[in-house]
């Protein structure tokens, strides 16, 4: 096996709650407001639901084989070439996820902090940051994020307390306003971005202490994310009001402003980008090198760092660019690898053992 | 500009390639070499403002009727 580290279920539940929160701490509030209005927060619920859905049909098909990451599962139920044409679709993935997640995060310093500080100076440092703690490896990538987590998620309430006294219920109504579909179109990019996203972690589940947790620890993680998104959103929403959550790029941002606190969203954005951006390489690096039949991926991690960083100056052209993309066509494009192509071969295998049983 | 970049990739591969080869793997080289020449093309690329392709725009055209569906089917 190409990875020799094992981390334990917790350390990989509380993984997946740092890449949910990832970029979505940020973007999430405003893409789906601008659908589902004030009945943002059902959309969120009604995603993370879909995102269980997706963690479940994954993680179930990893645990009919024990110790088999996405690329080996693709060639064993595919066949060879549809398995490496499937195999190459994940890494492509993994490839581009990473350097949009990249853009992002130079996006919004520029935006904030680093105002004079060219975008590639910041996503240069990032990715390089994200290249060292890969080729540390797993175990290292999980206790950075042990050390982390908590601190954060303890930002993340206090800020939620803090701002209570601005907040507003009345913002929330009427509800379901125009019916239940607004909802659903303001659901399905939260579903895309970051729930389905979480297919990376298909390249983890092989290295965990005890396989067979993985389907629990995953789904718990995933329903902590998502009632941490659904925090984050409500929170907008109840202090700026639909309207505005939509139209702010950086709704959780506005959110704190009037409490003084925007450097504590800065710094939760910070550490989850830059641990979203080390799971995608390491997905990246991990699934190259098991797909081109590679002894190991470490020496990948480097390449892999320049080109996401390059990429990532040439994956949008503006911000109008980028807030269609994640809300219009990350949904359509992240289903076919993330749910459709697992849960065909979470069938296929299924049959095929029925068939084996019934013959023998 | 360009000697800066030209600088971090020599160190880039003056850090990874040698190791490679000393361990005899091959396999590995190679895909570290196709993966740096492709974050090269993208990087020279910007400081020199080419015209590359660019994933996202693809990915838009391919999927922008899917994504037109369902909004038509949702509204």
């Amino acid at each position: 096996m190409l990875e020799k580290g094992k981390i334990s279920p917790r350390q990989a539940m509380w993984l997946i709650i740092s890449f949910l929160l990832g970029s979505a701490i940020i973007l999430i509030p405003s893409a789906v407001a601008a659908e589902a209005r004030q009945d943002a927060w059902l959309a969120i619920m009604l995603a993370t639901a879909a995102g269980l859905f997706i963690i479940a049909v994954y993680t179930s098909l990893a645990l009919r084989f024990p110790g088999k990451n996405y690329i080996q599962l693709c060639e064993i139920i595919l066949g060879k070439y549809p398995g490496s044409l499937a195999g190459l679709a994940f890494i492509w993935l993994a490839l581009h996820l990473g350097s949009l997640v990249v853009r992002n995060f130079g996006d919004f310093l520029n935006a904030t902090i680093l105002q004079h500080t060219p975008m590639a100076a910041v996503n240069a440092i990032v990715s390089l940051l994200a290249v060292m703690t890969v080729k540390k490896g797993l175990e290292v990538m999980a206790r950075v994020n042990d050390l982390l987590l908590p601190l954060l998620l303890a930002f993340i309430l206090f800020l939620t307390v803090v701002v209570l006294s601005d907040a507003d219920v009345q913002k929330l109504l009427p509800v379901l306003e125009n019916g239940i579909r607004p909802v659903i179109r303001g659901a399905l990019p939260a579903i895309g971005f970051p729930f389905a996203e979480t297919a990376l972690f298909t390249m983890i589940i092989p290295c965990l202490h005890r396989p067979g947790e993985a389907r629990r620890s995953l789904l718990l993680g995933g329903l902590a994310g998502g009632a941490l998104l659904l925090v984050i959103v409500l929170q907008t929403l109840l202090v700026m009001g639909p309207a505005s959550s939509a139209k702010n790029w950086y709704p959780t941002l506005e959110a704190v402003f009037l409490e003084r606190a925007e450097v504590i969203i800065i710094i939760n954005w910070i550490f989850f980008g830059f641990m979203k951006i080390t799971v995608c390489l390491y997905a990246f690096a991990l699934g190259l090198a098991q797909w081109a039949g590679l002894k190991e991926y470490r020496p990948l991690a480097l390449p892999a760092g320049v080109i996401m960083a390059a990429l990532s100056m040439y994956v949008y052209d503006s911000y109008v660019e980028e807030a269609a993309f994640a809300a219009k066509i990350w949904f359509p494009y992240a289903m076919p690898v993330t749910l459709i192509i697992p849960l065909a071969m979470l069938i296929i295998a299924r049959a095929r053992e029925k068939d084996t049983r019934g013959g023998g | 500009m360009i000697f800066l970049l030209s600088a971090i990739f020599i160190a880039i591969i003056a850090y990874e390639a040698p190791a490679l080869v000393r361990k005899k793997m091959w396999r590995e080289l190679a895909a570290f070499g196709v993966l740096m020449i492709i974050g090269m093309i993208y990087s020279y690329g910007q400081v020199l403002d080419l015209p590359l392709p660019n994933p996202t725009e693809g990915i838009m055209y391919i999927f922008k009727p899917v994504s037109r569906y369902l909004e038509k089917i949702l509204s």
